[in-house]
């Protein structure tokens, strides 16, 4: 019995310890931050990356004295991609751990869940993986930040290369939720506000199986590009019969980021050929920034990193910005964000607006071949990020309805 | 009115991590029992680094308890390999051999539902019933099996989300013998996994 006991202990210890890192400093006063997200599962793919970001990120700020001269520790947290348990995680980390800052979580559900708990309780909470189009607007509050492209900023990114380099007559082709709705709508209105022209619009229902029903109407209206709103399994289903029926080499296809697990690339490679994403990280992009990060994650763990990179330069913006203020105080820590620029993250210079506390920085346009994200174009932050709409619906007065040109 | 479109958006977007949409974007997770609990325990504390708890709480917990019990319809040698990846301070590798323990409890299971089903169990009962119990022990182990085999990973899935659309149709009861085809697709694909996968030396079954 009194085994067991000690063992129940035990547990408790790990679960509550989380993925502590190793200590590199002898500092007596140790400052803690939180990583929620999802830690197993098909999206561990992200919560773990996370975390790695995470680790590497307080190595590095260990090995130069700390945060204030206090040690750096994580407390990790799986929120089983739910929000219920995501609220109970965050509340844990708050109250409990206390730590200071609150990276998380993987999706958007939960994210948004979290959003009420960190403002109830004033902790400053990064977000480096969602990317719902409601966190900067009507869910914002003053200690939520954002390096993660949101919807918005993809559509907008997205649009712009697609009117100028791939073709202005567009097909949306989405699935008919809220994911697929928000981000139909996101790249209508974007596409429409650089002259592309809108043929043809379809949302798809959940549980669809067949989407050939809809080929026919896709053909009909001759469009040069098909852009996909949908997401898991449906995405892969998708391209398997879009490729099938020969349109993966008839029409050019974009989607966002969320289109596709990246894990899940390599399987799908050839339905894939030629797709173009707006993304912030690959690891086969050239890029200096990029590869320079690359080498350290692939030194630390052995392996490539992927879009999580943003965590990293969350942990790093915070830390900034605690010694800026002097202080953990999260008011003062989080004005301190404001403004604040940050040169050679992963993706070059990242600064923060004032306004809605996404980060501006610049994003890569990929395109797949053979299996690969490969960079084809550079889109500057002022670009795609959007005017600030704080406490407004980012998409007030949309319509579905097909605006024909001549 | 804008308040409650944005608020009926909310609802949705949050919506889309209960069943009927999850499963689409691989989000679903089913409520953990005392193994994928003692797992969790297990894999947290490896990845922290603190092995000796690691291996405390899996040398007491149920985990390996259902290893040894199940050790005939296992890779030789899986659990033993386990235990010493884990003494040996080897996180990724204890993952790999508890992700090929869960393929093959949730290609135990695809194999038991069809044997039910053709001993004449109703579909509307056994499907459900099975694919959520499949699901709870796969979930665990996808991220692992796709590092290796992203195809077997994205094969699974798909045959899984057709499953459970045979299991749950819009209308009337399911089709025993649709569903029997899709379990044994399922058991196929995973048995495919573990001899794919595992670096163990396997067991003929």
């Amino acid at each position: 019995m009194r085994r067991v006991a000690w063992l129940v202990v035990l547990a408790a210890v790990a679960v509550a310890g989380g993925l502590v890192t190793a200590p590199a400093l002898s500092q007596s006063k140790v400052v803690k931050i939180g990583d929620l997200g999802s830690k197993v599962g098909v999206f561990e793919g992200y919560g773990k990356y996370q975390t790695m970001g995470m680790q590497l990120a307080v190595e590095e700020l260990n090995a130069k004295g700390g945060v204030l001269g206090h040690k750096v520790e994580i407390v990790s947290e799986d929120d089983e991609t739910k929000p219920a348990p995501a609220v109970r995680k965050a509340e844990k980390l708050i109250l409990q751990d206390d730590v200071k800052l609150l990276v998380g979580a993987v999706s958007s559900g939960a994210t948004m869940a979290v959003m009420d708990v960190t403002k109830k309780h004033k902790t400053i909470h990064w977000n480096s993986v969602s990317c719902a189009e409601f966190m900067r607007t009507t869910k914002f509050h003053k200690y939520y930040f954002s390096n993660q492209p949101d919807s918005r900023m993809q559509a907008n990114g997205l649009a712009k290369y697609i009117a100028d380099k791939m073709g202005k007559k567009v097909y949306i082709f989405y699935t008919d939720y809220a994911m697929g709705q928000s981000d139909g709508r996101q790249f209508k209105t974007a596409l429409e506000k650089v002259g592309g022209e809108v043929v043809g619009v379809a949302g798809a229902p959940l549980d669809t199986k067949d989407f050939s029903p809809w080929f026919g109407a896709i053909n009909q209206s001759n469009p040069d590009v098909l852009f996909l709103a949908f997401a898991g399994t449906d995405s892969l289903r998708l391209m398997t019969q879009l490729h099938s029926f020969g349109m993966t080499k008839k029409y050019k296809l974009a989607g966002i980021d969320c289109f596709l697990l990246q894990q899940d690339l390599p399987a799908i490679a050839e339905p894939m050929e030629g797709f173009v994403q707006l993304n912030h990280f690959s690891p086969h992009n050239p890029d200096k920034n990029m590869q320079a990060y690359n080498e350290r994650f692939r030194k630390k763990f052995g392996t490539d990193a992927n879009i999580a990179a943003g965590s990293y330069d969350a942990v790093m913006f915070w830390a900034a910005a605690a010694e800026k203020a002097k202080s953990f105080d999260s008011d003062k820590v989080a004005e301190a964000h404001e403004g604040m620029c940050r040169d050679n993250t992963h993706i070059g210079r990242q600064c923060i607006r004032k306004e809605d506390h996404q980060v501006v920085m610049d994003m890569h346009l990929y395109q797949v071949k053979g299996g690969k994200n490969l960079p084809i174009a550079r889109i500057t932050g002022n670009d795609s990020i959007g005017e600030p709409m704080v406490g407004k619906d980012p998409v007030e007065g949309f319509s579905w309805e097909i605006k024909k040109k001549n | 009115m804008i308040a409650a479109r944005v608020a009926g958006a909310l609802l949705g977007m949050i919506f889309l991590t209960a069943p009927a949409a999850a499963h689409h974007t691989g989000v679903y997770t089913p409520k953990d029992n005392a193994i994928t609990e003692n797992f969790k325990q297990v894999k947290f504390s490896a990845q922290a680094g603190k092995f000796d708890v690691a291996l405390r709480l899996y040398d007491a917990g149920p985990l390996r308890a259902e290893m040894q019990a199940r050790a005939t319809a296992l890779p030789e040698g899986l659990e033993a390999r386990t235990r010493a990846a884990l003494l040996a301070r080897d996180a990724a590798e204890a993952e790999r051999g508890l992700a090929t323990f869960f393929v093959a409890l949730a290609r135990d299971l695809a194999l038991e539902a069809d044997r039910q089903l053709a001993a004449g169990a109703a579909p509307a009962a056994v499907g459900p019933r099975f694919l959520e119990a499949i699901w709870r022990y796969y979930n665990l182990a996808d991220f692992v099996i796709g590092q290796r085999d992203a195809r077997a990973s994205v094969a699974m899935r798909l045959a899984y989300d057709d499953a459970e659309t045979l299991a749950r149709p819009a209308s009337g009861a399911p089709d025993a013998a649709r569903l029997r085809a899709s379990f044994g697709r399922l058991a196929q694909i995973l048995a495919n996994v573990i001899q794919t996968t595992t670096p163990f030396v396997r067991r003929d079954s």
